[in-house]
């Protein structure tokens, strides 16, 4: 028997390709990276390794053929799952497959992309020469990194787009607000409570760029990509001189969002007693208005979530 | 909406594309289609904001006038290569017999591109640098139809204004979502990068390569979020390319594409000096070639469009206009010895440039291997020239950088993201090698 006819009845294709398969499972089902951690070579290796055999060697062996037949009707069913897991999970939210099922959809992924790889071999390894000459090994080491780079990439944009298109289909309803809101979460809410609830011409003072309020509420640029065209002012932890300013300005009452160390006790602005015209507070779950005060003296309350307005 | 996308179609069919259609008739039809949609925001933006300094408020019908005024003489000098493309278009449509290697290869690109659509025709501008500042000052040119309330400070003219612009057409328009532009720059990459390797290798290969420069992750990332990288990317790599296309091809056409792509690039982002690697090769080149005229040809599409922003922001700024950026000769100089420094750099560039390129790199490193071993390949030798006189000037650059600022070391996601524009010209190597 020569070594062709050898290597053509041997099963080391058709073995790594299930050894792959093996691989990529335990990383979906267990968490990404498993497979790494347990035996130093991750999956995403085997997986590049295995297409580059398949692309390099010769698959014409009846074993190869009947591997092949199986991937197709693999592909087919493994594609309409993670289509149909990605739709539970656009409908309803982020990690709920996870969080019910238990399988890892960023896992799963490398399943569906290994049998889509191993399914356009199978239909197009003529399309790809199996050396050039002239190039020696150097060209199996082009083709083993271009797959790498494949490995890396393909499977990381499929899942960003499924997820993405996942989430839109069931949301397509919502308006601009919600979309957002989805995006900053509460920030969104306040920042429409404040422009709600003051005029365009107001100078709003705002907490200063450090500890809790570092990237939101102290952040001038960022807040006034919010609340443009009102004038945004920085001030510091302790406002210094409450009568310099002038009449339709607004301090915003801003718990912070960012933590604080070593002092967990920084959180709420202003700190100090303020005698004002009004202060309006945010309902915590929207941007609308839960109470009024008027006339009022403010002052820094308990540990608790408080986002309001203080109108001088 | 409608009438945002409209607009844009437009520019792209009344400006970019007879541009197009005058400075590389030879071309392809995916060249001049992948580049329109980049030329022609590229120019009316910078008409715009000029329009703008003349006195011109942004509105919808000073914009539409605007557009009038360009595209009319664009259409009238391009009328019989309009229709010639016209033709020439439909005839290469009917006999596009694909084979169905190259309708999966189609299938992936559609797949990618329509999500890319669908994402940023759905999402609001959300990312914070472009909330903050790109977007920003897009809102603030619409609504007050001036470009003065917009420069609160230094950081809202410390980048050009292109981007900023495109929204604002976007606003002008009635649109809320103008990240579609972003789709548009995606898929002009993908068009473009066809068209220059369609110029030298099979269909079947071009479509390949095309798949796996769009399917990388911080490009197809890039393509839903509005940050001006991904332009920046699209108008240097392809300019830079198109370096290539004009000494292959000897048409002084892509001279001229080259010099336009570049300049726009710095119409993106002024402050990466990335275009001084483009005018150096062109420098070298017309030497080699002994056609020194071309570099004056380069220098006179190039330089205005450069320089119009930089003076007007050294004008807002109060400063004479200063390449080094704050550092001095005899300070670069003196550093350049200090070798513990340049090997911070070296790591820097290692763990946030080329670890996340990953294996293309490698894959690139080895086709230049290749370059020398087989000798039927020293034809390619001005690309991978081109491709290396920019990873000089990124290593440098960054040496320069070190210098002006003491954190320098802590933006490495910027530095990954700036070097983003090294991907379509790995891929090309890789392409015309293999």
């Amino acid at each position: 028997m020569n070594l062709k006819r050898l290597y053509q009845n041997s099963v080391l294709l058709p073995v790594l390709i299930v050894f792959t398969y093996f691989c990529l499972i335990v990383d979906t089902v267990k968490y990404p990276g498993a497979v790494e951690n347990h035996f130093f070579i991750g999956a995403p290796v085997f997986f590049a390794i295995t297409v580059t055999l398949l692309l390099l060697l010769d698959t014409d062996s009846k074993l190869m053929k009947l591997v092949f037949k199986a991937n197709t009707i693999f592909l087919t069913v493994i594609s309409l799952i993670y289509i149909v897991l990605n739709l539970i999970e656009g409908a309803n939210f982020t990690n709920y497959i996870l969080n019910v099922y238990h399988i890892h959809l960023d896992g799963l992924v490398y399943v569906v992309i290994f049998s889509l790889f191993v399914f356009l071999i199978s239909k197009f390894k003529s399309s790809f020469p199996g050396s050039i000459k002239g190039l020696g090994l150097l060209y199996p080491a082009i083709v083993l990194a271009v797959t790498f780079f494949m490995v890396d990439n393909v499977p990381y944009i499929t899942n960003m787009a499924v997820s993405r298109d996942s989430y839109i289909l069931f949301h397509l309803g919502s308006s601009y607000d919600d979309r957002m809101y989805y995006q900053w979460g509460i920030f969104y809410q306040y920042m429409i409570f404040v422009r709600n609830n003051t005029p365009t011409d107001a100078t709003i003072v705002i907490p200063p760029e450090e500890g809790a309020w570092l990237m939101g509420t102290g952040e001038p640029n960022f807040v006034r990509a919010f609340l443009y065209p009102r004038t945004i002012t920085p001030e510091s932890i302790n406002i210094p001189n409450l009568q310099a300013f002038g009449p339709n300005t607004y301090i915003l009452i801003a718990w912070g969002q960012e933590e604080c160390n070593p002092d967990s006790g920084c959180h709420g602005w202003p700190r100090q007693d303020i005698k004002v015209q009004k202060i309006i507070y945010k309902d915590p779950n929207s941007s609308s208005v839960i109470e009024t005060e008027t006339n009022a003296i403010y002052k820094l309350g308990g540990s608790q979530y408080v986002y309001g307005l203080i109108e001088l | 909406m409608i009438l945002a996308v409209v607009f844009i179609i437009l520019i792209i069919l009344g400006i970019g594309l007879p541009v197009l259609l005058v400075i590389v008739p030879k071309s392809n039809f995916f060249i001049k289609v992948g580049f329109s949609f980049p030329i022609g925001i590229g120019i009316f933006t910078l008409m715009m904001f000029l329009s703008n300094l003349l006195g011109f408020r942004f509105s919808l019908l000073n914009e539409f006038l605007l557009f009038l005024l360009l595209s009319i003489p664009l259409i009238f000098i391009a009328e019989k290569r309009i229709k010639d493309f016209y033709i020439d278009s439909v005839r290469m449509f009917r006999h596009s017999n694909l084979s169905q290697f190259e309708l999966t290869m189609l299938g992936i690109l559609a797949f990618l591109t329509v999500t890319s659509f669908v994402n940023t025709f759905y999402w609001p501008v959300h990312i914070w640098d472009s909330l903050v500042l790109y977007d920003f000052r897009g809102h603030v040119f619409a609504s007050t139809g001036l470009m003065s309330p917009a420069f609160i400070d230094g950081y809202y003219y410390s980048y050009p204004l292109l981007t900023s612009l495109a929204h604002t057409i976007v606003y002008l328009a009635g649109g809320k979502y103008p990240q579609f532009l972003y789709s548009l720059f995606y898929l002009s990459l993908g068009l473009g990068f066809y068209g220059l390797l369609r110029e030298f290798v099979s269909r079947k290969t071009s479509m390949l390569f095309t798949t796996l420069l769009l399917s990388t992750g911080l490009i197809f990332y890039h393509s839903l979020l509005s940050l001006t990288n991904l332009p920046y990317s699209v108008y240097l790599s392809l300019g830079a390319i198109c370096i290539y296309l004009w000494d292959k091809k000897k048409e002084k056409g892509y001279l001229i594409l080259s010099a336009l792509l570049v300049g726009l690039s710095t119409w993106t982002r002024s402050t990466e000096p990335f275009w001084m690697a483009i005018l150096f090769v062109v420098f070298i080149v017309s030497i080699y070639r002994r056609k020194i005229w071309n570099i004056a040809v380069y220098s006179l599409v190039f330089f205005p469009i450069r320089e119009v922003w930089k003076v007007f922001q050294n004008s807002l700024m109060g400063k004479v206009a200063s390449t080094a950026g704050g550092v001095s000769y005899a300070k670069f100089l003196a550093a350049s010895f200090d070798f513990p420094q340049w090997g911070q750099i070296i790591i820097y560039l290692f763990k946030n440039v080329v670890m996340p390129w990953g294996a293309i790199f490698v894959v690139y490193i080895l086709v230049t291997i290749s370059l020398f071993v087989l000798k039927t390949q020293k034809k390619f030798f001005l690309i991978f020239f081109i491709t290396y006189a920019l990873l000089a000037v990124l290593i440098v650059g960054t040496f320069g950088l070190s210098l002006i600022e003491e954190d320098w070391y802590r933006i490495g996601d910027a530095a990954q993201r700036l070097s983003m524009l090294f991907y379509p010209l790995f891929v090309y190597c890789i392409a015309l090698v293999l």
